[in-house]
């Protein structure tokens, strides 16, 4: 169960020496060849279990950033080691094995609105499995939907798991969706800005889970945030991209409020076209 | 027109078995057309819609085959399979279930293609198959919009299959055309009514059906 003194900032400094989860180097992206990059020269990693926070202004290129890392969007230099393993070259069919492993927590949830909490949880185990029985609740055997509810109660939701989504919260949403990727039995979660959508009570408590379920299971995780305040207490890394570049690479606990919010207050040279 | 008028009223029964025979075969035409059609439909529209295609070739391919089926009148395609299968209900049958694919296949990947692309980008994202994807994030959206288009093609049809039996493809447009022929404008008026009843007793069942499957649609799969 997750208990204050396992915040990020009190892990021990065994952890951040763990073998790299997600290693980029050099890393560009343009989306149109005559047009300057979104960014370039961006080099960082994350030890495996640690969780890392990317911020910057709008425009920045996080979200892109953190698509670049599994080549949802391919980058156009530069490099990135998937726990060893460099992704540039994989065929697609390698590249979605590899994904198998790697959650997504997106800005909108994305689930099926028309589907059940607990169909939409199933569904993170196609990562893994192939076929009618993870299509649906009815289909699924029975550990399979045994496991879908452990998920969804643990994101507090076990009541709710017939509920169709399209009459869940935008908070409600958010939880099923955390609960799909704990489904895929992840060893990195990217969450892009998962609580941009919610009210501030909303983002705190599924930051909170976020990082409670992630930590407990071992799982990396990779997200981007505007809120200074989620990245300082939820990532043991703090990555800040401005100006089409790093300037920011610390751990969490080196950097403070102030500094994290003077770095929003320059506007952003550069704007995504 | 008076007179033809006239000499309707009032409708003879005295072939009213035989006619009832007749109709029977041309609702089993259209529905068993429809059906067949709607199920090669799918496939064939998965692979039209350009966010389920494995490829923008088999795509044009696929969308070229849906035109043609759709821009050749179903009346030719009603002599097409006379000429190939002989006279009577199975040529009428084939001719409804390649026009059935003509239109619901333009129509069902027009749906897949207006599905959220959302979730599918998301199991995209951990690597879910093509196939699984299309199961779980592309149909359970499309199905609403499939199934109206479905239940509007057993409507066209049904009226469509009257005018098949004129050409010789069997049902009740069969004996509408001998009816007309013998001047019994009377037995016309008869097997015009028994359509007319048909074709409303399908819109008010398709329209039945479209709203039991939308509220069943808001309860949880």
């Amino acid at each position: 169960m997750y208990s204050p003194d396992k915040l990020p900032g009190d892990r021990p400094v065994a952890a951040l020496n763990a073998p790299k989860a997600v290693r980029v180097q050099d890393l560009r992206k343009q989306f149109s060849p005559a047009g300057s990059a979104i960014f370039e020269g961006i080099t960082f990693s994350i030890p495996c279990g640690a969780s890392l926070a990317i911020i910057g202004p709008n425009g920045a290129g996080k979200s892109t950033l953190l698509k670049c890392c599994v080549r949802l969007i391919e980058p156009d230099g530069g490099k990135v080691w998937i726990h060893d393993k460099q992704i540039s070259g994989l065929s697609r069919a390698k590249l979605r094995r590899l994904r198998n492993q790697i959650g997504f927590v997106f800005q909108k949830h994305q689930l099926i609105p028309e589907l059940s909490a607990l169909t939409n949880v199933l569904h993170g185990a196609l990562a893994r499995g192939t076929g009618p029985r993870y299509w649906f609740q009815a289909l699924a055997p029975l550990e399979l939907r045994q496991r879908a509810m452990h998920y969804l109660s643990q994101v507090g939701l076990s009541d709710l798991a017939i509920r169709p989504c399209s009459q869940l919260s935008g908070g409600q949403s958010q939880r099923v969706a955390i609960a799909r990727a704990l489904m895929q039995e992840p060893k990195i979660l990217l969450a892009d800005e998962p609580t941009a959508s919610l009210d501030p009570r909303a983002a705190s408590e599924i930051m909170t889970l976020l990082h409670r379920l992630t930590q407990e299971s071992g799982i990396t995780l990779m997200f981007v945030s505007h809120h200074m305040e989620h990245a300082k207490e939820y990532g043991d890394h703090i990555i800040g991209l401005k100006n089409r570049s790093l300037q920011l690479n610390r751990p969490a606990k080196s950097v403070d409020l102030r500094e994290l919010k003077s770095f929003f207050s320059e506007t952003p040279l550069y704007a995504a076209s | 027109m008076g007179i033809i008028v006239g000499e309707m009223i009032p409708p003879a029964t005295d072939r009213f078995f035989p006619m009832l025979d007749a109709i029977l075969v041309t609702f089993q035409m259209a529905l068993v057309g429809t059906v067949f059609g709607v199920i090669l439909s799918l496939p064939l529209a998965l692979l039209a819609a350009q966010n389920t295609t494995p490829s923008a070739f088999v795509r044009h391919l696929a969308r070229g085959l849906i035109s043609f089926f759709r821009t050749v009148p179903d009346l030719a395609w009603a002599l097409f399979f006379v000429a190939s299968v002989g006279l009577g209900p199975f040529a009428g049958t084939l001719a409804l279930l390649i026009d059935t694919i003509g239109f619901c296949g333009r129509f069902f990947a027009e749906t897949i293609e207006e599905v959220d692309a959302g979730p599918n980008d998301a199991l995209t994202a951990i690597g879910v198959r093509a196939t699984d994807r299309i199961a779980v994030a592309i149909l359970p959206s499309a199905l609403p919009g499939m199934t109206a288009s479905s239940l509007f093609a057993l409507e066209k049809s049904v009226r469509s299959s009257v005018v098949l039996g004129l050409v010789g493809a069997g049902g009740i447009g069969a004996e509408l055309a001998v009816s007309m022929e013998m001047f019994r404008y009377d037995q016309a008026a008869t097997i015009i009514l028994m359509i007319f009843i048909l074709v409303l007793a399908v819109e008010q069942l398709s329209g039945k059906t479209r709203s039991t499957l939308l509220n069943l649609r808001k309860t949880n799969v």
